[in-house]
């Protein structure tokens, strides 16, 4: 084939780009980033899907929630950016898990250079955290299409924190309904809340998934507040109420698990 | 192993940015210290200190920007005064020149004659600016490295130093093991420092007792770094073991039409050229250790530089060399009469190219790079004051750490940095965790009221002059209270009347289901955080 007449050449990038169309495609799995498992039923792939664009917003902890979801992939050796992020809380990062070396903040530099900016960041960083800033509202460009081609391109992921600003997401996860915990009247301190997450967007994530996390629980990390169903030890009135300010159920994740364990009792 | 003799002018970066002779100078990058003068290191500035830290010891430091360019440009003249008594000089960065002690000696009659007359030489090249960082050091012995300790310990005593034929070994026995970190640092692996920080922590303090180890037990532990190691230690071999002299027809060159004049047009020729003995060279898989640039002018004035690098000198590299030698020709003295006609490169010493090899546990991965690159080129675009990396703070504020430029750390030390070093206090009464999410550089105007309207007072003990009922932010819609703890008092600095400050700190939970960190400071409210 080609491969051999390039070796007898002898020019070593030639012969990379022979390996690189002769390799098999990627594999599935490395096409998403992992995600805390508190967050994978959000997802519909289990993690986050190279090159995709996601919007993180609601009043239940946007900031947080775009920081837990870059911990499971951080751990692995992922870099992470953030631009317009001028007050992130770098100790509630340390808290929810994000490893500290590998997080880059780069100030906005203002509409002039933002696009070039952007796109630098998405060539270098595997996931991107963009601050909103008063443009949450804005229209969509042929500049933000562009920079999403650029992201599907070089398979990172883009993360617009509070506000879509003008990005067309793939994904949007919003929090809202938040409890704290730990707060008396003049007394005790903040130590845990309590959000629903909700996740849509398009494709594979039409139907809208949702599920109770702890962001932050009282150590800081993200948990998962779905108590794990156990058909025994809980009456079964009591076992699936849990109460919140909006008026739509939970659905999905937690009425297919006790169908699940059925299923396995039935097999098994 | 031949002969070699070394001039060291101590503190280089400093002589060449012209500090003033005899006041405390020293030259920063990135924010950091990367050399000072004699004075300044009396005062008790180091390498490595950061730009606050350096004033701090000494606050009339002169400040002197880093600039290699002009380090080497500044260098020429020295090279030049040493044509005198060899042509073949060679240079591993500005500031040392070696070459070899053979021709010189038989015709000046002895090594010390050489010595002495290198010495000479020099210091009357750097006629008065002698003064800032003391006079030149020259030493001969056996080997590269042995030379150059020679040549250290020659500047400080103030005469050259002559180690007799054999005794290196013994010589370099009592010298400290950090004298191998300039001589590793260029190793591409990723353990060439970290092997010279762990020896004395392993009780290996001086080169000597390196030397008394096994090669093989240093080779096992740290790769080939600590095979290099020990062969430096006990003033063996130079050069590394597999290297080799490089077959003649790699030399590159390329013939300027018309001669160029301008350093611009020089330095993208010289780019071009480095690449293409790159390329030459790793198509037959090797890497150049030792290179030769030689440089001739349209009337015949030749000047030839030989440049060595402990590992294997990249494009990058070789491009900037060659910049630099021919920067410091062309405005030396001693400068061509006409533009140069003709380049070359001759690779002189190689070694088996090794490429760059990914870590595969740790080190330096495929991202690590990525990651780097792209700082690299955010930094040029925006600025390195606009790419931040976090780096631990301490202190009772709702963020213990805070954003630093990236280019101003270590990427190897950036773990450490993050978490609070070993043995640091636990800062009793700073906020409990967890901590928020938003921490606003600048605090926000706020009003808190109770259910009367007033504004909530605390009092001198520490308690709420009445339960916060309505919180109104940066003149915002005025928000239901449902939850507040607090107050956390601080006094902060109540030794300095001028920069007292006594604040009370407050988690407020608003009806929206948003929890925010609220200050109180001589009367006035602030939103200091968000718990986002």
């Amino acid at each position: 084939m080609a491969v051999t007449s390039i070796a007898r050449r002898g020019d070593p990038a030639a012969l990379t780009r022979a390996t690189h169309l002769a390799q098999p495609v990627a594999m599935a799995g490395e096409r998403t980033l992992a995600v805390l498992p508190a967050l994978a039923p959000l997802f519909p792939d289990g993690g986050l899907r190279r090159g995709n664009v996601l919007t993180v917003g609601g009043t239940g902890g946007a900031t947080s929630l775009a920081l837990a979801l870059t911990v499971a992939a951080a751990e692995e050796g992922s870099w992470v950016a953030g631009m317009g992020l001028a007050s992130l809380g770098l100790a509630a990062a340390a808290g929810l898990g994000v490893p500290l070396e590998r997080l880059v903040l780069v100030r906005d530099p203002g509409s002039t250079g933002r696009n070039e900016v952007l796109a630098t960041l998405l060539d270098s960083f595997d996931i991107v955290l963009v601050g909103a800033g008063g443009r949450g509202a804005e229209r969509t460009t042929g500049a933000h299409r562009r920079l999403q081609a650029k992201g599907r391109e070089r398979s990172s992921v883009l993360v617009a924190v509070g506000g879509a600003g003008g990005f067309e997401p793939d994904l949007r996860l919003r929090a809202e309904a938040a409890r704290w915990d730990g707060l008396e009247p003049g007394a005790g301190h903040l130590q845990g809340r309590r959000v629903v997450v909700e996740a849509s967007g398009r494709r594979a994530a039409m139907r809208p998934r949702r599920t109770l996390l702890w962001l932050p629980a009282a150590d800081g990390t993200v948990q998962s507040a779905v108590a794990p169903v156990d058909a025994t030890s809980i009456p079964p009135a009591e076992r699936l109420c849990v109460t919140y300010p909006s008026p739509t159920p939970i659905s999905d994740t937690q009425t297919d698990a006790p169908a699940a364990e059925a299923a396995a009792a039935l097999a098994g | 192993m031949s002969r070699m003799v070394v001039v060291v002018c101590p503190d280089w970066p400093v002589v060449a940015a012209g500090a003033p002779p005899g006041a405390p100078a020293a030259v920063l990058h990135a924010n950091r210290v990367v050399a000072t003068s004699p004075a300044a290191r009396a005062e008790g500035v180091a390498v490595g200190h950061r730009r606050r830290e350096a004033q701090r010891a000494c606050p009339e430091l002169v400040l002197l920007v880093h600039d290699p360019d002009r380090d080497a440009r500044a260098f020429e003249p020295v090279l030049q005064a040493l044509d005198d008594l060899t042509h073949r000089v060679e240079l591993t960065r500005p500031g040392r020149a070696t070459f070899a002690a053979r021709g010189p000696t038989r015709y000046h009659g002895g090594e010390a004659a050489v010595a002495q007359r290198a010495a000479a030489l020099v210091a009357a090249c750097l006629g008065d600016r002698v003064g800032v960082a003391g006079p030149p050091g020259v030493g001969v012995a056996d080997g590269r490295f042995a030379a150059t300790l020679a040549a250290i310990q020659a500047a400080r005593a103030g005469a050259p130093v002559v180690v007799p034929v054999g005794a290196s070994a013994a010589f370099c026995a009592p010298h400290p093991v950090d004298t191998l970190a300039d001589e590793l640092d260029g190793l591409p692996a990723t353990g060439g420092r970290r092997c010279v920080e762990l020896l004395p922590r392993l009780g290996l303090r001086t080169l000597g007792q390196v030397a008394a180890l096994p090669r093989t037990d240093l080779a096992g532990r740290f790769g080939a770094e600590g095979a290099r190691a020990h062969q430096l230690a006990s003033a063996g071999d130079d050069d590394p073991a597999d290297a080799h002299p490089a077959p003649p027809e790699l030399a590159v060159h390329l013939e300027l039409d018309p001669p160029a004049e301008q350093i611009e047009q020089l330095a993208f020729v010289a780019k071009q050229l480095a690449d293409r003995l790159h390329g030459e060279l790793t198509s037959r898989g090797l890497a150049c250790t030792r290179v030769v640039v030689a440089a001739q002018s349209e009337h015949g004035e030749q000047q030839q530089r030989a440049w060595r690098a402990e590992g294997a000198l990249t494009p990058a590299a070789i491009a900037e060399r060659t910049r630099w030698q021919l920067d410091g020709w062309l405005q030396s003295p001693g400068a061509p009469t006409a533009g140069i006609t003709l380049l070359r490169l001759i690779p002189d010493q190689v070694v088996p190219y090794q490429g760059r090899q990914l870590g595969f546990w740790g080190g330096q991965t495929r991202a690590d790079e990525r990651a780097a690159r792209g700082m690299a080129r955010l930094s040029a675009l925006c600025g390195a004051d606009a790419v931040l990396v976090p780096e631990w703070r301490g202190g009772r504020g709702p963020d213990p750490l805070a954003l630093v430029p990236a280019e101003a750390t270590d990427p190897a030390h950036r773990p450490e940095r993050v978490s609070p070093p070993p043995g640091s206090g636990p800062w009793p009464g700073r906020l409990p965790f967890p901590a928020p999410a938003v921490v606003l550089a600048t605090p926000e105007p706020a009003e808190m009221l109770d259910a009367s309207g007033r504004s909530v007072a605390v009092s001198g003990r520490g308690v709420a002059s009445a339960p916060p009922a309505v919180l109104s932010v940066a003149g915002g819609a005025g928000l239901v209270v449902v939850g507040w703890a607090g107050p956390w008092l601080y006094d902060e600095r109540w030794w300095d009347p001028g920069d007292r400050r006594r604040r009370a700190r407050f988690q407020v939970l608003t009806d929206d289901g948003r929890a925010h960190l609220l200050a109180l400071e001589a009367g006035r409210w602030w939103r200091e955080a968000t718990y986002d």
